[in-house]
């Protein structure tokens, strides 16, 4: 007690004191010593027995105040100090786990706006597709439909020609058996008629006159006898024949090809009428392998038929080629170039069809 | 890939045709052979997309060789003799146990100065209908120099015969008997099949052009099966025809609603 009395006892420390932490120590050695003079007053005045009493009471009160004031002892100070940094940690846990409760909160959120995105996006992307789809599925249509007018272009053509090459054939063969008649007449029964016997060709020959029976068009037609080349191995009959066996031949061949052609094209159109009756649409890559095997099957189909190489190109296909690859030479180029050549001045009205039927064709 | 349209429904095979004569037939089965009805159960048929088979018609002049295919392929008849200059030819389609297979039908001229033309398209025949007039012992007797020529040009062991007697309408059931026992030795001679038809009525025109397509197709199919030996033809054109799957594909997908 006596060295904490005397520290305090420089009076210059007072006012720093009032601010300082031992402000209630400080006023508790003040009390004391004010206590003190007093006490020492009230001896001087009413002698020593007037105090002594009172000063045990009062040094016992002061010291109770000392400790008071001085504070607690270390040891509690130390478990104060431990309670203080245990709520320290827990309140920085608290604070640690609130701030990642505030941050995880954006967090779900911002995941779900990057989902609608996402989502948002892919629909934008499909619908892009679906708009190119539709776009290239009218171009295809549109392309089908130009086929199909192509093809039937092709088919009415190819028609006509048929149709005109029957004629050919049809006013060769009147021609002929008019021009048979007429020898029959001059010289007898014709040579295969040898190898049938009475019964045989009575039909035939009763049938014969009306066989005959002309094509107005083809009947005026004047006989050139200069218009069909000579052939060695035919009797002189072939002479008076606008047709040679080659010749018939030629013509025989290109009434098969186009005859095959056309029913190849009917094929063809039906399938792609077919196509495009139908909802189905093919994409175009399919649709292009599709053109193509159709492509080669027909090649293949008409080799068949024709019963010729596959890979051999008829002389029709050539020729017809030509043709269309040069229109302006239509007329010299037409199908039967020798019978034409051979007929020049005869000039019969059946060749007009192949002629002006090439136009179309360019 | 098949660019052919559907057959039509009166051309559809689906049971064996029944010769005329058991005396005089290619063969008197009740069924397609085995081999053949299960190939084509199991697709295994070979020539993806078309078989076509070629038949030529022979015979004397004016029996009715184009009258009898006009009778079938068109259902038309012309009683005006028209000479066939050279040859022409028809395409029939049918369907034989569910597998598209189609007729060439070569009509040759009968008369003879066509004969040397006539004869160059006679090769590569699976078959040959060799037609004769029922009223007219003749074009009986030439059937057999018909078939020689053909058969020059063409594997006698592998191709099919047919006698036809044709114009069976204008003769009498009398006539028609004493014919017929002519016309069925000449055609077990031939080993060829025998029919009797009319194209002015149509009597068995129907049914000799079916059991002419069904018994082709059989040949065609068995022929194709023992080319391709232990091979399993479906295999081997499975895997050789990519562009038919991609049809086939394509076809499953949409619905069937063809013309």
């Amino acid at each position: 007690m006596e060295p904490r009395r005397v520290a305090p006892g420089a009076h210059d420390w007072g006012p720093r004191v009032d601010a300082g932490s031992g402000t209630a120590a400080e006023l508790v050695y003040h009390l004391a010593g004010a206590l003190g003079t007093e006490l020492k007053e009230l001896a001087r005045r009413f002698g020593p027995e007037a105090a002594a009493g009172l000063v045990p009471l009062v040094v016992r009160a002061l010291e109770l105040l000392e400790k008071a004031a001085v504070g607690p002892a270390p040891d509690s100070l130390q478990v104060s100090a431990q309670q203080a940094e245990l709520e320290l940690r827990r309140l920085r846990e608290e604070n640690e786990r609130l701030r990642i409760e505030l941050r995880s909160g954006p967090q779900e959120e911002r995941a779900l706006l990057r989902q609608l995105k996402e989502v948002t996006d892919r629909q934008r992307d499909e619908l892009r597709a679906h708009n190119r789809d539709l776009l290239q599925r009218s171009q295809e249509t549109e392309a089908l439909q130009e086929q199909l007018q192509r093809l039937l272009l092709v088919n009415a053509e190819l028609r006509h020609k048929l149709a005109a090459v029957e004629t050919q054939l049809r006013a060769a063969r009147d021609r002929e058996s008019e021009r048979e008649l007429q020898r029959e007449a001059a010289v007898g029964p014709p040579p295969e008629r040898a190898r049938g016997q009475a019964g045989g060709p009575v039909g035939e020959q009763g049938q014969e006159p009306e066989r005959g029976a002309p094509d107005a068009g083809t009947q005026g037609t004047p006989e050139n006898p200069t218009d069909a080349p000579p052939q060695p191995g035919r009797p002189p009959k072939v002479g008076q024949c606008s047709f040679s066996r080659a010749e018939v031949e030629q013509i025989l061949q290109e009434r098969n090809e186009l005859k095959a052609n056309v029913f190849l094209l009917k094929e063809e159109l039906a399938y792609f009428q077919r196509e495009l009756l139908t909802d189905h649409r093919i994409p175009g890559l399919l649709l292009e392998a599709m053109k193509v095997a159709v492509k080669k099957q027909r090649k293949k189909i008409k080799a068949k038929m024709l019963g010729t190489p596959e890979e051999a190109e008829s002389s029709f296909g050539l020729w017809y080629r030509g043709e269309a690859e040069a229109p302006e030479a239509d007329a010299s180029s037409a199908a039967p170039r020798e019978l034409r050549a051979g007929e020049e001045a005869t000039a019969p009205p059946h060749l007009d069809p192949v002629g002006s039927l090439t136009a179309p064709s360019s | 890939m098949n660019i052919l349209a559907p057959v039509r429904r009166d051309r559809v095979l689906a049971e064996l045709p029944q010769c005329l004569r058991k005396e005089a037939a290619l063969h008197v089965r009740k069924d397609f052979h085995p081999r053949v009805t299960c190939a084509c159960q199991e697709h295994r048929t070979g020539t993806v997309g078309f078989k076509i088979s070629k038949v030529i018609v022979v015979g004397d002049l004016s029996v009715g060789k184009t009258c009898l295919i006009n009778r079938f392929c068109k259902d038309t008849f012309d009683k005006n003799y028209k000479a066939t200059i050279g040859v022409d030819f028809e395409m029939e389609r049918f369907e034989v146990l569910g597998v598209p297979f189609s007729l060439q039908l070569w009509d040759t001229a009968g008369q003879e100065r066509f004969k040397c033309i006539a004869s160059t398209y006679y090769r590569g025949a699976q078959a040959i209908i060799i037609v004769f007039n029922l009223n007219d012992v003749a074009s009986l007797e030439h059937t057999k120099q018909w078939l020689a020529d053909a058969l020059k040009e063409n594997d006698p062991s592998s191709v099919l015969l047919f006698l036809v007697g044709s114009k069976k309408d204008l003769s009498t059931p009398a006539q028609y008997v004493l014919m017929e026992k002519d016309a069925l030795k000449v055609a077990h001679e031939m080993k060829a099949e025998y029919w009797a038809v009319s194209s002015l009525t149509g009597e068995n025109v129907r049914e000799f052009f079916f059991r002419v397509a069904a018994l082709t197709f059989e040949a065609n199919v068995l022929a194709e099966l023992e080319k391709s030996g232990s091979r399993r033809i479906g295999d081997v054109v499975r895997l050789n025809s990519d562009d038919s799957n991609l049809y086939l594909t394509a076809s499953k997908k949409k619905p069937a609603c063809c013309p």
